[in-house]
Order: C-alpha cells, then structure tokens, then sequence
C-alpha cells in the first residue's frame, strides 16, 4: 500500500458511512381504526339520507393529513384488481348523489376524524342498485425527508362501500363456470341484474361415484356487480393434498346470493396437486 | 288506608312509561333488552415506505420484510377485509440527469399471511389500478397479518444513473 492509499482509506470509509445513513428511509408508519366498513341504504327517489364514517389515528402515528372523496370502482373479472375512476363514470353510480365533509382535514396521534356523507337520491331515479365508494386517503407529507436511494414511499387510503337500492331492485344471476385453476377450485358467477349481489358459498369435493363429500372450503366474501363487468371469479384454496390427493373429483359449487334460492352447479374435475418443497 | 293505596296507584299511572307494571313480590317476570349495534371496523397498519439497495442493475434487489397487518377486523356476516396496492404512477420518478428508471410493475411481492392466502404477484402497470396481496382464508376472520413481506425490484440493466429513483404508491384497505 502506498502513502496516498493510507492517507485515502478512512476519508472513503466516512463517506460510505454518510450514504449509507442517508439511504436509511423515515421509520414511522401510518395505524387507523375506522368504522363501518361500508355503507347500505334504502332510499326512495327524492330522499336524502346522513351517514358518517370515522376513522382514529393511532397513538403512535404521526399527524396526517386525509382527503375524502366518493368515487366510482368496480373489480376486473378475476376479482384480483380493483379499479377507480370518477363519480359518475359507471351508469349506476350514486357517486354524484354524494357530498362529504370535511373534504380535507389534518388529523392528530389519537384523534378521530369523523367525515360526514350526505347522500341525496335525484327525483327520477330509477328501481335498482346503485353504489360507488367513500375513499379516505392519507395526504402524502411534503415536508418529509425524501428517500435518496432506491425507494417506494407509500401513504395509506381506505375506502367504503357505498350502496343504495331503490325498491324494487331486479336480483338474478347465474353460475358461468366452475373450474380447478392451479391449486384454486373457481366458479364464475354472472350478475343479471341490477344490484351488486353479496357471494358466499362452498366447494364440495366427492369421489366420483360416492354421495358425502371428502372435503369442502368456503368462498365469497366480495360482491359480483352487474356493470360495468357483470361476471366475477371467487376462488377458494384447495383442501390439504392429505384430504383431497390428486385424482378425478365432482366439484360441486354452492352458491348463496341472498336471494330467495341457493344456485348450484357441479362438474367433473381432475386435481393435481402440486408437489411441495 | 283505602285512600292511600288509591293514591299511590294514580301517582304510578302518571309517572309511568309504558313499562310501568304493577307486581306482586317477590317478582321476576319483568326484564328489558339490552342491545348492542356494533359497525363494521378494522384496525389497519402499514409500513411508510420500503427501500432497496441496488448495487448491481443487472440483478434484482429484494427489501427488508415488512410487517402489514389488519386486527380487530368485524364485518357484517360472511364479509372479508380486503388489502391492495397500487402504484401513483406507471414509472419511478428516475434520478437527477437519469432518463431510464423502473416501471412499477418491475416491483414484485412475496410473503405469507396469518388467516389469508397470499396473492404473491406484481404490482400494476397502470397507476391507480389496485392488485390485491392477499384474500382472506375464511370469512369473518377477525385479523390477516404478515411479518415477512418482502418486495423485489426486477432487474434493469439499462438503467443509466446512481441516486434517488422513487415511486409512491397507495395501500388500500376495503371491504366492499
């Protein structure tokens, strides 16, 4: 080593040191209670209606700023993406029925924001279901340190479902498919009517040939809209390769809807389960 | 004596709501409803931001776990609490000189959930589209939490400048 590498090696040191810290992104995070999780009214034309959402930052967050707005949103078909877009971009929208306020409010540790949404349903509107979203995000703060590295900066948004239904909706759907897709039993289910329709619903699995079933898991849990995507796929994981090994199955789907009748649907299936690690 | 158990009944009729009911004692039939009008509701935490040491643009980087979760979730019947994210924009914003940077759907995720079974996917090429991490193994579950996920930035070799690359992006919690 020569006398300019010695002299070099400790100012290199201090100055790895220094980028590395600088690197190190802010370690707060953002934790919120909030209250309900959706919103469900049945109105008439004409009439007005008060909700409030509610939601309390934790002790420990930081102060936040939060924007409200109500805004259209609907799921692709395999239920996996959610889309939003403006009130009033879907036909059956209640998104311009709606004002919140506060619009935009600075919440402190500890606090309660309590958002106010006043909904009134136009004179001409018409039998169905309608709906669209409160959406509560966090206002990203500009005087935070920005990260100098490589880095995702992330701010937090909840969202509320808001569904309105003037009497007499039409509620009919049907069953498009049933299927194994990887280790996932699927059914696809289509929406013929005009309100979003709430899923739950099970898997049966039977041995071809036998009555009881060997093994069944639930699915559902997230509605099937009828625009601006009218079918939706609800998966559910497949039972333990210990109870349902691979080989030809009936695979029945039980589907509740809350309407007056369960649908149903079963087809003959092969399951290979994958080999684990 | 007459006269004043007639009083005492008068004074029992004006004072009296609709539950006003005169017993014999000793007496138990008399009972009251309490009720409890409990609102959907979740507690939700998530991380400020996660970062990636990228010392080789040809090799992807992974970040540190990142702890997400959702407790104290109660949903009407038969609902599921529902996590997603998406990116503010289709790419990072490069770093200063820099004309090549990541698309966000260069980020991937990967991690395991308590009650949920993890969508381990990319995130969307379209800023504002939510892709879920993870559904709910059962509904009416009352928590899904993950300690372990961990996002990984993909390799980009055309990368062209050192510094800051960032990309924000929105966590959403929703049960529809």
């Amino acid at each position: 080593m020569q006398l300019g590498d010695r002299i070099c090696a400790p100012s290199l040191r201090l100055l790895a040191f220094v980028i590395i810290a600088a690197n190190a992104p802010p370690a707060h995070a953002i934790s919120f209670h909030f209250s309900p999780a959706s919103i469900n009214i049945e109105a008439r034309p004409g009439q007005i209606t008060n909700q409030t959402l509610t939601l309390t930052l934790a002790n420990d967050a930081k102060p936040t700023h939060f924007k409200a707005r109500v805004e259209d949103w609907w799921r692709s078909a395999d239920n996996l993406r959610t889309f939003y877009a403006a009130a009033g971009t879907i036909s059956r929208s209640c998104g311009r029925w709606c004002s919140v306020n506060p619009a935009e409010t600075a919440v402190k540790p500890g606090e309660t924001l309590v958002i106010k949404l006043s909904l009134r349903v136009p004179d001409d509107a018409k039998p169905g279901g309608y709906w669209a979203a409160l959406t509560v995000d966090e206002v990203t703060d500009p005087m935070l340190p920005k990260p100098t590295g490589v880095a995702m900066v992330f701010r937090a948004s909840l969202s509320v479902g808001i569904y309105v239904e003037i009497p007499t909706a039409t509620r009919a759907a049907h069953i498009v498919e049933i299927r194994i897709s990887g280790q996932h039993a699927r059914v696809v289910l289509s929406n013929d009517g005009n309100i979003p329709l709430r899923v739950t619903g099970t898997f049966e699995f039977y041995k071809v040939g036998e009555e009881q079933p060997v093994a069944s898991v639930t699915f559902g849990g997230d509605p099937v809209l009828p625009e601006p995507i009218n079918t939706c796929a609800f998966d559910a994981s497949l039972p333990d390769a210990q109870v349902l090994p691979s080989g030809r199955y009936r695979v029945r789907a039980i589907v509740d809807l809350d309407l007056d009748h369960l649908l149903g649907a079963e087809k003959e299936l092969d399951i290979v389960r994958s080999i684990g690690p | 004596m007459v006269r004043f158990a007639i009083v005492v009944c008068l004074v029992l009729a004006i004072a009296g709501t609709a539950s006003a009911v005169v017993v014999t004692l000793p007496n138990e039939t008399q009972s009251t409803t309490f009720t409890a009008n409990v609102t959907e509701q979740a507690d939700v935490s998530v991380p400020a931001n996660v970062s990636w040491t990228v010392n080789n643009v040809s090799a992807s980087a992974a970040s540190s776990a990142q702890d997400v979760s959702a407790t104290i979730i109660v949903l009407l019947n038969g609902k599921k609490l529902r996590i997603e994210i998406a990116p503010d924009a289709a790419d990072f914003t490069a770093a200063t000189g820099g004309s090549v940077t990541w698309a966000s759907e260069d980020i991937s995720w990967a991690g395991t959930w308590t009650n949920g079974t993890a969508n381990n996917t990319t995130m969307s090429d379209t800023a504002n589209t939510y892709v879920k991490l993870v559904d709910m193994t059962a509904a009416n579950a009352a928590s899904v939490v993950s300690a372990d996920l961990v996002f990984t930035l993909a390799a980009k070799n055309t990368v062209d400048r050192a510094g800051a690359h960032t990309l924000a992006a929105t966590w959403k919690f929703s049960s529809f």
